[in-house]
């Protein structure tokens, strides 16, 4: 089942749970090693679903009354008590990693539980191959594949920090910080949309406020990259401005990140 | 083996079953019309009301705030997600009995191991739907499946329809009935024995007589048919 064992389409009947069980432990060794079916058998798990999705039927309302009291009584598996070869246990339990077709050491980031959940459904959007959010680039278009190269690359890294902060209207945003890359960004959720004539602009400040950049998207996430400037500033702050920005805030701050 | 299967039903000359489940309720978990929910996030809502595709991350997000054992997100979760858990194990299971147990062991399974779940790498909607999957299969393969099956799928008839469900067939979960709809007759054979009967390869080659390598290929194009589906939908 090694060496060119993906070029047999094995993959689709792995994911469509037509291998006899051995065949599913032989092609789980495989998958540990081949990143290529990996991938094949993440991209046809959607295509599955959606099998499953035509044939969606209400589930009775008691089912979903005893499933929640059910886990408020279960603990969950933290990040420590996995197994260190947990693949092959999760792929005896046919769960969440065996989803994953590949050892969770080789993908996940350290620290990433330690990370607000909206970083990492930044990450989802940048799974998504991008398109999804709004963008505003600082001083400069790039490409969609670039953002996420870039957003990508500031979550991986393993120096990142994060502040978080929350809106007083609702909408929250985060700054993320990688010293070692110098780079920064700002992902915001769910803002509040500004009067028409007025825009979220970003500042850093150390010292004076400098600004980093307007908000000009009314999606649920935006992602702006920080100039450089963030990594070493005191503290990110947004404000509202009229439309065009400010050379300098002309009211308080909505939402202010202390970076140091 | 080849006895048993042969004589264990009698889908080969029945047609693909028709599909009813999807037109017979809420659908896709997106019925707005559902009970009140214990969670209380405004973004709830408003997903709701986009179709799935794009509701997907937002989906995603949720799970990742279960991981953090957040109970108000995982009923959110549960409730956009467990018509489609429920409609698989439903249909490969069939039993109503069997299908609950096992959607229950998915979902207790799917909140204590939350915290493996990676939006890098794929959906949480595919993540669950192969927990949900395999557990159903796995089971109806289980020593005595042919006697619970032969025994069970005269009583399982479906509900009656509710007439409030019915007027909500949620566009997404229509355009999966129709993707699926679209595959060859060929491919719709694989994928009723292997994916909605849990038939392994080797039994589906078996059944309708054609090489295992033809059988794999078919499963094969039928899924990569419907991926492609998927992408020009987006």
């Amino acid at each position: 089942m090694r060496g060119d064992a993906h070029q047999d389409g094995t993959a689709a009947l792995y994911v469509a749970d037509a291998l006899s069980a051995d065949e599913r432990d032989t092609f789980e060794r495989h998958l540990a090693d081949c990143a290529h079916c990996r991938r094949e058998v993440q991209d046809l798990r959607e295509a599955a679903a959606l099998l499953s999705q035509s044939e969606a039927t209400t589930p009775p309302p008691g089912l979903r009354s005893a499933i929640l009291a059910q886990i408020a009584e279960t603990a969950q598996e933290t990040a420590d008590t996995g197994t260190p070869s947990a693949h092959r246990d999760e792929a005896d339990g046919a769960d969440g990693a065996t989803v994953r077709g590949r050892p969770r050491h080789a993908v996940r980031p350290r620290g990433w539980r330690r990370i607000p959940y909206l970083v990492a459904a930044v990450a989802v959007l940048v799974a998504l191959g991008g398109g999804v959010w709004g963008w505003r680039a600082h001083n400069a278009a790039v490409t969609a594949e670039q953002q996420n190269q870039l957003i990508t690359h500031v979550l991986g890294s393993p120096d990142s920090v994060s502040r978080s902060a929350r809106m007083t209207g609702g909408g929250r945003g985060v700054v993320i910080v990688s010293q070692d890359n110098h780079q920064a960004i700002f992902v915001g959720s769910d803002l509040p949309r500004p009067a028409s004539d007025q825009v979220y602009q970003l500042w850093t400040i150390k010292g004076q406020p400098t600004s980093a950049g307007l908000i000009d998207s009314h999606r649920s996430t935006v992602v702006v990259r920080l100039p450089s400037a963030a990594v070493q500033a005191s503290s990110v702050a947004v404000t509202v401005e009229p439309a065009g920005g400010s050379p300098v805030p002309t009211h308080k701050p909505v939402m202010t990140f202390q970076l140091s | 083996m080849l006895h048993q299967l042969f004589s264990r039903d009698d889908a080969l000359d029945a047609p693909v079953p028709e599909r009813q489940a999807c037109r017979q309720s809420a659908g896709c978990g997106l019925d707005i019309s559902q009970k009140p929910r214990v969670g209380t996030d405004s973004r709830v809502t408003e997903w709701r009301l986009v179709t799935w595709g794009s509701a997907k991350s937002t989906l995603d997000a949720l799970l990742l705030r279960v991981a953090d054992g957040d109970q108000a997100a995982f009923a959110d979760w549960y409730d956009a997600t467990s018509p489609t858990v429920f409609g698989i194990v439903l249909r490969v299971l069939r039993d109503r009995a069997q299908a609950e147990e096992v959607a229950q062991e998915v979902y207790v399974e799917a909140w204590r191991l939350a915290g493996r779940f990676d939006p890098t790498q794929g959906s949480s909607v595919s993540w669950l739907n192969t927990m949900a999957h395999r557990r159903a299969v796995d089971r109806v393969r289980s020593a005595e499946r042919a006697l619970r099956r032969d025994a069970l799928a005269a009583v399982d008839d479906p509900p009656e329809p509710d007439p409030s469900d019915l007027a909500v067939l949620h566009d997404e979960c229509r355009r999966a009935r129709e993707a699926v709809e679209e595959l060859s007759t060929p491919q719709r054979q694989v994928i009723e024995l292997a994916y909605f009967q849990g038939r392994t390869h080797r039994e589906v080659a078996a059944l309708l007589d054609i090489p295992l390598g033809t059988a794999k290929t078919r499963i094969r194009e039928a899924l990569r048919h419907l991926r492609g589906h998927m992408e020009e939908a987006t």
